[in-house]
């Protein structure tokens, strides 16, 4: 079941790559939060059932509810058109999405050899995911895509905590998804600032600052 | 009573937000500001260590992190004087907004600072980053929105790599599950080599991001021109030095776990690039403030160098620590005078500083030598204590390179900011009288400096090297 949903995330990863509209970015969002929770309930076993409630909080609520729903709520505020605008193609991103995938499973099954405690599809699935969002802040124009992005990458970070299969303290975890969401939410703030003042949402607005 | 520093902040924060009054926002800063030091003092030097020392488990005050709070104490008392001329042409709303933000980052460095555990560290270094791009987006001008996205973006970002490193290097020690540093330390023999060589680089680059560390310093010189003055003094003084303990706490551990080599070529690569940026970008930049904030970067880089060097320039690293803090806040709080009366932040438009504001300009030219390291300052001291490590490490070509790139800092630093002093005056400037309280915080700050670069009484000395038993332990 876990592992069904950690493929399913990577397929959300190819998926983001290829799609040129804001809306299905949001819902694979949404759609990555459940999963992250999915995996994280099928290893009860190893966490405790508190964790289970603060790690819903964390995936179903913030991920999957709050910060879709906020960022739905920008775009249409700002009237952000829901084309992506990438400085590539949708199939050369599909490509590139496709090498980090497989770099994500080079490195998950070197990282079975090593002796450290980490689950190996977890891992690789977990870097894939950092990579991508890296990948989508990079080469996508638009500022909104630049917190799907952020977003994606900590979906990764989410990933990667549950792969070591150590637990965080509570108050840790709390303060850390805490953290992430007042981000997002500031992050979305300036959107509209940005918005007011410059009239577009662009990385060519923000560029005026250099020496 | 450490909880204090933790719990009033917060408690200030919100009383401001809720009572919107323009009176309690701004001089409930100056106010809170000393009773934190007096609270920071007793807690450092008092008699009161048994209720503290070890026996708390997030939060404790050695005499390390006691230092660096110490710092922070003087840089709010010194901007939240500063703060009050600040707030004066502003509405009650703008002032609470700013006072609740200056308090929440006031709470989050001091929490970040008595932290003994890594994963509470990150948090609240996240903490600061939020409050911090509230307060430099105060301003509400297109500069100030672009260094505020800028600065909550790449820092989240950054701090997003921190987050993969911890996880790795939870995922190194096989022994121990948690992340506190005493346990870390213990451990760090154990640990799985290859992992936590991935968890320190991963968390060097991000915690390098908020400390300035070139080539992820892009953030800094935005930021600390666009944000007012009292709030550049303060993220330059306190935040990076936030960042600098975590980074020094790892590399620590780095050091217990036998791969002191491998942690020392990445602080050599990311201060040596450090001051090589510094040195480039002071000579084109035409902004004063960003001057100074090119200068804070490429002293972030002496301290990734005093950790590269290790031994004896760790003590040199917390003087120089000390020292930068104190002169960098001198010299943004300074900046703020200068902007005032010339309503700029170009070079080319302020000059003749030394006919419109002698106070100013005289504390403007002294905390320049200081911050170049010319010798009554402490940097000299910190500075020549480096320099004497990597004499003994016999690594002179490193010992040429910055000497080359320190003197092209310190060429293109007085041109930019001693040209600001002299010539004619603009018309159009601004000549009023400013209150006293705009200067003594400077006065005093660049007297500490001068005084200890002099001499240095041995209970100072005594009390940095107790400081340094506090990464030890």
């Amino acid at each position: 079941m876990s592992a069904i949903a950690a493929v399913l995330i990577g397929v959300s990863l190819l998926y983001i790559s290829t799609t040129a509209r804001l809306e299905s970015y949001i819902k694979m969002l949404m759609l990555q939060g459940i999963l992250l929770f999915m995996i994280a309930a099928g290893n009860a076993h190893v966490i405790s059932f508190s964790s289970i409630i603060i790690v819903g909080v964390e995936t179903v609520l913030f991920k999957s509810i709050l910060i879709p729903m906020f960022l739905l709520k920008t775009i249409r505020k700002n009237q952000i058109k829901s084309d992506v605008e990438s400085y590539f193609s949708g199939f050369t991103s599909l490509f590139i999405v496709t090498a980090i995938l497989t770099l994500g499973f080079l490195s998950a099954y070197l990282s079975a050899s090593s002796n450290a405690v980490l689950e190996p599809l977890y891992f690789g699935i977990s870097i894939s995911a950092m990579l991508t969002g890296f990948f989508i802040i990079a080469t996508r124009k638009k500022l909104i895509t630049h917190i799907m992005g952020y977003m994606i990458l900590e979906n990764g970070i989410f990933l990667l905590s549950l792969s070591a299969a150590k637990e965080m303290p509570f108050i840790v975890n709390l303060g850390v998804s805490m953290d992430i969401f007042i981000g997002v939410f500031l992050a979305g703030i300036f959107i509209n600032r940005i918005k007011t003042n410059f009239d577009q949402h662009d990385i060519d607005d923000i560029s005026r600052l250099k020496d | 009573m450490y909880e204090l520093l933790i719990y009033f902040p917060l408690l200030l924060a919100l009383m401001s937000i809720v009572l919107r009054n323009k009176t309690f926002s701004v001089y409930i800063l100056p106010v809170w500001s000393i009773v934190q030091t007096v609270i920071i003092f007793f807690l450092v030097f008092g008699k009161f260590s048994f209720l503290y020392h070890g026996t708390e488990k997030y939060f404790a005050v050695d005499n390390l992190s006691g230092l660096f709070l110490i710092i922070t104490g003087f840089l709010f008392i010194g901007s939240s004087f500063h703060s009050i001329d600040a707030l004066r042409e502003r509405d009650k709303r703008d002032s609470s907004f700013y006072t609740f933000n200056l308090l929440v980052f006031v709470f989050a460095v001091n929490a970040l600072l008595m932290s003994r555990h890594l994963g509470l560290m990150w948090v609240f270094i996240e903490a600061t980053t939020l409050s911090g791009a509230m307060l430099i987006y105060f301003e509400k001008k297109h500069s100030s929105i672009e260094a505020a996205w800028k600065y909550i973006f790449i820092c989240s970002i950054g701090v997003a790599f921190a987050f993969i490193g911890i996880i790795f290097l939870s995922a190194a020690s096989t022994h121990s599950v948690n992340l506190f540093f005493s346990e870390m330390n213990n451990n760090a023999p154990l640990m799985d080599k290859t992992w936590l060589k991935f968890g320190y680089t991963f968390a060097l680059i991000g915690f390098g991001t908020k400390m300035g560390l070139a080539p992820v310093h892009s953030w800094l010189p935005d930021a600390h021109s666009e944000a007012v003055w009292p709030v550049s003094a303060m993220l330059s003084g306190a935040l990076l030095n936030g960042a600098f303990l975590a980074i020094m706490k790892l590399t620590r551990i780095t050091e217990l776990a036998g791969i002191r080599t491998f942690s020392s070529k990445l602080l050599l690569v990311m201060g040596v690039l450090s001051v090589l940026t510094a040195a480039v970008f002071v000579q084109k930049t035409k902004n004063y403030k960003r001057l100074l904030a090119y200068s804070s970067i490429e002293n972030m880089g002496i301290l990734s160098l005093c950790l590269y060097a290790g031994g004896g320039a760790l003590f040199a690293a917390l003087i120089h620590a000390l020292g930068h803090s104190l002169i960098k806040a001198s010299l943004f709080l300074t900046s703020g005078n200068i902007y005032r009366r010339y309503h700029s932040k170009e070079i080319f438009n302020v000059s003749g500083l030394i006919s419109t504001d002698r106070l100013s300009a005289i504390i403007w030219i002294v905390s320049f030598f200081c911050i170049i390291a010319s010798p009554p300052g402490l940097l000299f001291v910190s500075e020549i204590l480096l320099f004497k490590e990597l004499m003994q490490k016999e690594s002179y070509g490193l010992i040429i390179l910055l000497f080359v790139l320190l003197a092209a800092v310190v060429y293109g630093a007085a041109f930019g900011l001693l040209k600001i002093c002299v010539g004619e005056a603009p018309l159009d400037v601004d000549k009023k009288r400013f209150s006293l309280r705009n200067y003594i915080p400077q006065i005093i700050f660049v007297s500490i400096v001068i005084i200890l670069g002099i001499y240095m009484p041995a209970s100072f000395k005594n009390f940095i090297e107790s400081a340094l038993e506090g990464i030890i332990k």
